[in-house]
């Protein structure tokens, strides 16, 4: 049983000496395999055998056996034609050459050729489980009863006595060829035996044919038939004796005409079978070969496993070979297969390669010297030849005649005949050798130990995983038995298809796996092999051995058989692993010019490339064999072998167990072909394209010199004659190889299928990165081939994946070709996008390498083998002209490009010029270098407040080297504030470089790595031009107020100028068209829209102020608005912008008292300060109008100091003017006085006492810059830190203590300043510390004095305020005069209390205040009614007489005359003392009577009610007190308590005498 | 004059399947690495399938605990690569190149025979030097991991550390077949 194949078979031999097996075929063969054995092994569980095939042979003796009959022989002969060689050779030892096993491609019949003078039997001393049947059947003819006693019987019993001895002599080596024998009885129809039951004629009827063991001696005892008779004889007579004995009836129907008994026996038809009968009997026949199979293989197995025991305990033992060993060994292995038990014989073999690697190991590690477990030949003589004759050939290349002719002759015929064999196509074969026999003769090498153990390993593998390529084998096998059989009987059978979905997949990538291994370790041993065998021959010639070792021929020979080697097995495996479950998805080879097409740029794309019409003809691995193949000879199989054509395969993708490990196995295979054909290209100067890449990767020269400086020079110039020699295919057998390396075409065709083979594989498997990897390769070919359409289309697809996986290197290196792709395919969008990535990349590694180099520094040597990818050739010219040519701009992140951006803390300017500018440090990455057009930086504010970005540009085009460079951009707009940089554009052309920052949040992150900005405040030098917001100083209540702007030009003059100006404060209405000059001299333009306002030249150094009044709509302290100025200089057109605020609260307030007399006025101003601040009060006047004439006391002399609680107050007199009532015109004559005050804040006073004394500090040069920026600081800490006692104690001590500012932290409003250019000092803690001992050198601040001048009034600042005299219809003039002067003591009255005083209550009256003119009422009446009403407090006065009384005036104001009113009242005083006066109050009544003198003389009186009549009093006594004193002279007062009430009590009072001009008071 | 195998190539490859670390060195005869830089980072790339698929059945049947894979993938004749990782998802490989090597007739010719190739456990010792140097290198506390294996899962950067580059070296150079294997 050496079938090579995957299907089992065990040798049945069958003695049929009557010619019957032609009978018994058809109805046998149908039945076979056997199915369902079970084996119960001694050691392990229940193995069954789901089927095995039988192989019958018919024995020695029938083939040798003149045909018995005639019927027979030609069918017989026909048959033993087909057997002939599998005969021939089971014959023997059972070595054999099978052209069935091995036919993975067909193989004409002449391989067998060489092998077939088969060696003579040696009875080896340890045999392999040898190829003797298992089972010796004999058919029997007997047609009755007589035949069998008179002749059959003998016969068999001869037939038993030949084959017994042989089973008889239980000898441990026989026990090897154990067997069992089975005796069938055939009966043909028409005969007598036909005619007999089965089991005698008892049971004739009943018998149940399916159980012929139950029939037969049991039950027979009458006349027994010709079964129970050969039972009875041959079964032995023990109990548990085997039934060794069947009987099959030929139907009628089966027997060939010819072959049928002509003679019909008596009686026909006794007995006929049925079906069932007919079935059991056969069934009977297949039980017993399989159980008589499997007794005889148990029997094998047991003995042999005991001799491998025994072997394997003598293996320390000197003397032990392996190769016996193995030869036993694998005897059992073949023993397991032989019946199925695949994976059982697997075991053992790959136990076998353990030990043979192991004994290797061993022996290599003794050395040469003992080689224990048997010597193994140091070379292999095929390879041997291979090798020399491939050198002679190279050499004969070479046209070198100095060919030293070796010693051994070159069998030039066999090297021939070897190189067009088709064998090498598959090189692991276990037959193509005779591998056993030479390994029974110790006469191997392990190369060829190694081949044979694999093949046999491979097969196994294959037959486990039920593999195409074994079913096909054993579908010959089947279909050679079936044509061996009766034609008509095998038609019956329907075709066996061979189930795809049992394949199992998960040992097919088993299978793979181990090839990959196996051709490792193969090719190191083919090298050996080679070299030993080079070096043994050189020996022999001339003894220096470490030439031969260099000899560069030898070396190509080496690689070329290797790579021949090498690749064939790959190509093998791979066909015999393919499999049709196996879903490799269509070729990714697309034509690659369908997809620029389409944009018509490439006009490659109209010329077909024939490479890629060729590609559906290279889908198929095929269709490349069949084109590198001899023509198939006539084949023996109808169908070639199966191919794994995609386009077959399209099936669903449904996915099986080990399918992903099959591709993924495939495809390593596929990729080791493929690096053997690269190998081996490259021998040949055809490169895949990467040793071209190479130079894109850091392969520097000083790297490489190092190398250079350590190796001899031996080396190289060795590499250098064998790179020289010329590339040959000699030693190159396999056909595909060598076709491929024929020439460069075929070379990268094959390349190219060989890849995306693999890369398909991969796609199924799953394996993403080694899809991509292949996807790699396949780019950098057609990169190489300069294919760029196809290129481009992969790296597309590639280099997104690497880059996000991190494997930066990688990418850019695909990036470098795929810009180099899509530059030659003039693809410019994609090109730019790709570049750009591309140079974002380079510029990322070298980032990298700097951060790298930076942590280095201290190390000396540089890292070797540097994988960096280096950018040769420069981009960036390239990429700004193609993107000149585009439409659009291209954005690009400024981080791709740069690796650090700072920015200098210091803000520039420029003398004399009013903008300012920002220092840019960036770090450059790329090697190119790079032109930017204008290079933009926005900055933003932080603060809130003004929310203004500003943009500072570049002056004009820079470039940009590797390294850091500097970028300065300035701007012309200035607006003071703190900053940070938000944005930066790069303009290159079309590329912009943009780099956005938010908000800092926070100092940490990754942007601060990136990107570094300081705080930046940017302020206004002093000297440049300013614009000052004021509230006017001087204000007319009365009129719009204005704010003041004042201009300072600076240093430049300024040819023109706009402000734009909006309110910030809501209500704010500002009147620009009112915008006049304040002083100055500025030409201001007069046609201005809303908000704006021009003005024309400015000398520099000059101001100007500028007045815009304004109104609000609601009171507010504070307004601010927005300014923006715009100037142009002969420096250019600049542009600032503040939003200041001010306040526009009075600081003062002035209340008024009005005192009314019949002829004047008297008011009394009283001024407050209206803040927490004093005022000084420089003037006060009350201007006159043209009704009234004010009179004031003397001027102020010095300034009045106004205390919040110490006002002021000034009196003044108004009288009515004179020509009053000759200018009576009809326009109202204007009334109201003006109070014209002239004050000073002190807040002011200070501020400005503080701000001279810092002017003066900063007159200082360097620092007088800052000045702007320091004192708005300084003053807006005085404002918050000065309280109203530093306020009260200034204006008294008249100087101002800096101590306030002694906790004042400076730095923290100048932070962000940047350093001083010379000291590299902060700015910041400079300024700080300059305000320090500022504030400790001037503790105090002296005021300026202020006197009284025209000067100081003039820069104080002025109110005016309207005052109106109020209009009084009537003013009344009372006076109480007492009648009785009696008692006058000095000016004071004296009267005595408890007396009546006659007074008399005189009231006049004027209309001279009325300045309403009062006249509407002259319809009705003409009085205006007036009440008076005399009151005191009770206890003070009581008051009798006319205390109350009405009085009337007459309404037209003309009749003012000297009317006078008296009233006479009498006053007692109760009390003593100087006593006020009693309370007069005159007001109007609410009503006035009139009385209408009407007719009749009845008078009516009807009420009026009086409107709107103001009256005020002059009452003459209020103030005036009258002194009174007690008259009493004499008074008794009673202090007894006892009395009703108890208490004082007043007794008696005595009276003053009348004296002398006293008051007699009653 | 025997050629005996050599290192190759050194690879550390992060938990997001990014390459941390990629040393070469130089093969036997033209002194100078076999493929181009490139190259081996595309083996390693592949080598990482291997890992998946061997890592996915190790999963299933429980095996694989040590971390070792053994030979991941043998590329040709010459190179193969071996794999190792660490329970924090970190590769090492080792590509090995059976004939980097040439070593004088007498100088451990007995020790090796190319035919045999290498054994089992010969890598065993190369993934322990590398794990030590990969914990030492963990250790420095300027050593940032999420750095160079974000949790993002995506990309990372490559390892810097002199040190470590040193240590690869080191053991890449230093690696002999059959030292170390009992």
């Amino acid at each position: 049983m050496e079938h090579p194949s995957s299907s089992s078979k065990v040798t049945v031999e069958y003695f049929d000496p009557y010619g019957v097996y032609q009978l018994l075929s058809p109805g046998l063969l149908p039945r076979l395999p056997l199915r369902n054995l079970h084996w119960e092994s001694h050691s392990g569980p229940l193995r069954s055998i789901s089927s095995l095939h039988i192989d019958l042979v018919p024995s020695a003796q029938t083939l040798h056996l003149p045909s018995s009959t005639d019927l027979a022989s030609a069918s017989t002969s026909s048959l033993s034609r087909v057997k002939s060689e599998d005969s021939a050779a089971s014959g023997d030892d059972g070595f054999r050459i099978q052209a069935l096993g091995q036919a993975v491609v067909e193989r004409p019949e002449s391989v067998s050729g060489p092998s077939k003078p088969v060696v003579k039997e040696r009875r080896h001393q340890i045999p392999g489980l040898r190829q003797t049947p298992y089972l010796k059947v004999l058919f029997i003819r007997c047609d009755d009863s007589d035949t069998y006693k008179t002749q059959t019987r003998k016969e068999v019993r001869e037939w038993i006595k030949d084959q017994t001895p042989l089973a008889t002599k239980l000898s441990a080596q026989e026990n090897h060829d154990a067997f069992e024998w089975l005796i069938v009885h055939v009966i043909v129809p028409n005969t007598a035996a036909a005619t007999q039951p089965r089991t005698g004629g008892k049971s004739a009827e009943g018998s149940s044919g399916s159980s012929s063991d139950k029939s037969g001696t049991r039950w027979g005892k009458g006349s027994s038939t010709i079964l129970e008779k050969l039972r009875a004889d041959f079964n032995g007579s023990s109990r548990s004796a085997v039934d060794r004995v069947a009987q099959i009836r030929i139907g009628i129907n089966d027997v060939p005409y010819e072959m049928l008994p002509r003679v019909i026996p008596a009686i026909p038809g006794s007995y006929s079978e049925t079906p069932q009968e007919n079935e059991s009997a056969w069934l009977d026949l297949i039980s017993k070969f399989k159980s008589l199979i499997l007794s005889s293989f148990d029997m094998r197995v047991g003995q042999y496993e005991e001799d491998i025991r025994e072997k394997d305990a003598q293996r320390t033992l000197p003397g032990w070979n392996f190769c016996t060993f193995f030869v036993l060994k694998e005897g059992l292995a073949r023993g397991f297969e032989s019946v199925g038990l695949v994976e059982d014989a697997l075991v053992g073999y790959d136990e076998l390669a353990v030990g043979l690697d192991a004994i290797v190991r061993e022996q290599s590690a003794t050395g040469s010297g003992a080689e224990h477990g048997g010597s193994f030949l140091p070379y292999t003589e095929d390879l041997k030849r291979q090798a020399e004759s491939a050198r002679t050939a190279i050499r004969k290349d070479m046209g070198s005649d100095d060919v030293v002719e070796t010693d051994d002759p070159i069998d030039l015929q066999f090297t021939s005949q070897s190189a067009e064999n088709i064998a090498n196509e598959i090189p692991l074969n276990a037959t193509k050798k005779r591998y056993r026999e030479l390994i029974l003769a110790n006469d191997i090498s392990i190369f060829d130990f190694r081949c044979y153990l694999f093949a046999r390993q491979l097969s196994l593998l294959l037959r486990i995983a039920n593999a195409w390529s074994s079913q096909e084998e054993l579908l010959a096998k089947l279909k050679e038995q079936r044509e061996s059989s009766l034609q008509g009987v095998a038609a019956r059978l329907p075709a066996v298809q061979p189930s795809e979905d049992i394949e199992n997949l998960a040992v097919l990538g088993e299978v793979c796996r181990r090839a990959m291994d196996f051709v490792a370790s193969i090719a190191r041993v083919i090298r050996d092999d080679i070299w030993v065998s080079w070096r043994q021959s050189q020996q022999d010639s001339n003894s220096e051995s470490n030439e031969a070792s260099k000899d560069p021929v030898m070396v190509q020979v080496i690689d070329n058989i290797v790579a021949s080697f090498t690749f064939a097995i790959a190509q093998q495996i791979l066909a015999q692993t393919s499999t049709k479950s196996l879903p490799i998805p269509p070729s990714t080879l697309a034509p690659p010019s369908s997809k620029i097409g389409l944009d018509g740029q490439e006009p490659k794309a109209a010329i077909p490339e024939p490479k890629t019409m060729m590609h559906p003809a290279r889908s198929s691995s095929l269709a490349i064999r069949s084109r590198s193949r001899e023509p198939p000879s006539p084949g023996l199989f109808p169908s070639g072998r199966r191919n794994s054509v995609p386009e077959q395969g399209g099936a669903s993708p449904f996915l099986k167990a080990g399918l992903e490990e099959l591709a993924a196995h495939c495809a390593e295979l596929y990729l080791l072909s493929r690096n053997i054909l690269e190998l081996a290209g490259k021998q040949h100067g055809w490169s895949v394209g990467w040793t071209e890449m190479a130079h894109l990767q850091g392969a520097r020269a000083d790297t490489m010199e190092e190398f250079d400086l350590d190796k001899p020079s031996a080396v190289s110039s060795q590499i250098d004659t064998s790179s020289k020699l010329p590339p040959s295919i000699h030693g190159i057998d396999s056909k595909l190889l060598r076709t491929a390396l024929d020439n460069e075409d075929d070379f990268y065709r094959l390349y190219e299928t060989l890849t995306d083979k693999a890369l398909r594989h991969y796609t199924v498997a799953n394996h993403v990165q080694s899809v991509q990897s292949s996807m790699a390769d396949l780019a950098v070919l057609k990169y190489h081939l300069t294919d760029f359409a196809a290129a481009a289309s992969y790296f597309y697809r590639m280099t997104p994946f690497y880059g996000e996986g991190g494997w930066a290197q990688v990418e850019l290196s695909m990036l470098i070709m795929y810009a180099k792709c899509l530059k030659e395919l003039q693809r410019k969008e994609e090109y730019v996008r790709v570049v750009l990535k591309l140079l974002s990349r380079a510029a990322m590694l070298e980032k990298e390498r700097l951060q790298r180099k930076s942590a280095f520094q201290v190390g000396g040597r540089k890292h070797s083998f540097d994988e960096e990818v280096v950018l040769t050739c420069s981009y960036l010219p390239e990429l700004t002209k193609i993107t000149q040519s585009l439409q659009h701009e291209v954005l690009v992140p400024l981080q791709n490009f740069f690796g650090k951006v700072e920015i200098e803390e210091t803000v520039l300017y420029l003398p004399k010029v009013d903008g300012f500018g920002l220092q840019l440090k960036l770090q450059y990455l790329l090697a190119d270098d790079l032109c930017i057009d204008k290079g933009r930086v926005k900055i933003t504010p932080t603060g809130e407040g003004s929310s203004r970005d500003l943009w500072l540009e570049t002056t004009g085009p820079l470039v940009f080297r590797k390294g850091k460079v500097q970028m300065s951009v300035q701007s012309n707009v200035l607006i003071p504030g703190a900053y940070h940089v938000s944005h930066i554009i790069l303009q290159a052309s079309n590329v912009i470089l943009q780099y956005e920052h938010g908000i800092p949040l926070s100092t940490s992150g990754k942007a601060h790595s990136f990107f570094n900005c300081p705080k930046l405040v940017v302020y206004q030098r002093s000297d440049a031009f300013d614009v000052r917001l004021y509230a006017s100083r001087s204000m007319h209540l009365d009129r719009n107020r204005f704010l003041e702007i004042e201009l300072s030009s600076g240093w430049n003059n300024i040819t023109s100028g706009e402000l734009h100006i909006r309110a910030a404060t809501a209500g704010l209405r500002l009147q620009t068209s009112d915008t006049k000059l304040v002083s100055g001299s500025l030409e201001v333009s007069q046609r201005s829209e809303a908000g704006v306002v021009r003005f024309g030249i400015m000398e520099s150094g000059s101001t100007a102020k500028i007045g815009i009044p304004f109104n609000l709509e609601h009171e507010v302290n504070d307004i601010s608005i927005k300014v923006e100025i715009s100037y142009t200089t002969e420096k250019g057109t600049f542009f600032s912008a503040t939003t200041p605020t001010i306040s526009i609260m009075l600081p003062l307030g002035v209340n008024v008292q009005d005192v009314f007399k019949s002829k004047a006025l008297f008011s009394r101003f009283t001024i407050s300060s209206a803040t927490s601040s004093p005022l000084r009060l420089l003037s006060s006047r009350l201007e006159k109008s043209e009704v009234y004439d004010a009179q004031g006391g003397l001027a102020l002399s010095k300034p009045v100091l106004v205390f919040p609680r110490q006002p002021a107050s000034m009196l003044y007199k108004i009288t009515k003017s004179d020509l009053n009532s000759k200018q009576r015109p009809k326009q109202k004559p204007k009334t109201s006085l003006s109070l014209i005050l002239n004050y000073i804040c002190l807040v002011e006073e200070v501020e400005d006492a503080v701000i001279d004394s810092l002017r003066r500090l900063f007159e200082d040069e360097a620092l007088r810059p800052y000045m702007r920026l320091v004192l708005p600081a300084v003053i807006s800490e005085l404002r918050t830190r000065i309280s109203p006692y530093d306020f009260e104690r200034a204006a008294i001590l008249n100087e101002v203590s800096t101590s306030i500012f002694s906790s004042v932290r400076w730095r923290d409003h100048f932070s962000g300043l940047g350093r001083l250019e010379h000291q590299n000092e902060e700015i910041a803690s400079v300024l700080s510390r300059l305000l320090e001992t500022w504030q400790q050198d001037t503790p105090r601040i002296p005021l300026v004095p202020i006197s009284i001048n025209d000067e100081t009034i003039a820069r104080s600042r002025s109110i005016i305020i309207p005052v109106d005299v109020p209009s009084v219809t009537v003013v009344h003039t009372a006076d109480l005069k007492l009648l009785e002067h009696s008692a006058v003591l000095g000016n004071d009255v004296v009267a005595a209390a408890n007396q009546p005083i006659t007074a008399s209550l005189s009231i006049k009256w004027t209309r001279i205040w009325d300045t309403e003119q009062f006249d509407h009422s002259e319809t009705e009446n003409n009085f205006l009614e007036f009440f008076y009403d005399l009151s005191g407090p009770s206890d003070t006065w009581l008051i009798g007489g006319k205390r109350k009384g009405h009085f009337r005036i007459p309404k037209n104001p003309s009749q003012n005359g000297k009317q006078r009113l008296a009233f006479p009242v009498i006053l007692i005083p109760l009390r003593e003392g100087f006593l006020p006066f009693p309370n007069l109050e005159i007001k109007p009544a609410p009503f006035v009577k009139i009385h209408k003198p009407g007719h009749a003389g009845s008078d009516e009186d009807t009420r009026v009610k009086q409107a709107n009549i103001t009256c005020e009093t002059d009452f003459r006594n209020a103030g005036e007190t009258i002194r009174v004193i007690s008259n009493s002279q004499k008074t008794t007062v009673s202090l007894d308590a006892s009395g009703p009430q108890g208490g004082a009590w007043l007794l008696e009072s005595e009276g003053r005498e009348v004296g002398s001009g006293g008051v007699m008071l009653g | 004059m025997t050629a005996i195998p050599s290192i190759a190539c050194l690879g550390v490859i992060g938990k997001n399947n990014n390459p941390l670390h990629i040393t070469l060195f130089p093969s036997a005869p033209l002194n100078a690495p076999l493929r181009t830089p490139l190259q081996f980072s595309l083996l390693l790339a592949s080598t990482l399938d291997i890992f998946e698929s061997r890592s996915k059945s190790n999963a299933s049947s429980g095996g694989g605990l040590s971390g070792d894979f053994g030979l991941l993938h043998a590329i040709d004749e010459r190179l193969a690569a071996y794999g190792f990782e660490t329970n924090t998802g970190v590769k090492f490989v080792v590509v090995v190149d059976m004939r980097g090597r040439i070593v004088g007739e007498g100088v451990g010719t007995g020790k090796v025979t190319p035919s045999v190739g290498l054994r089992e456990g010969e890598m065993k010792l190369v993934f322990r030097a590398m794990q030590a140097a990969y914990v030492r290198l963990l250790q420095n506390p300027f050593y940032e991991p999420d750095e160079h294996s974000p949790p993002t899962g995506r990309g990372g950067k490559r390892i810097t550390s002199r040190r470590f580059t040193e240590d690869m070296k080191r053991i890449g150079e230093s690696w002999v077949p059959g030292v170390g294997s009992s």
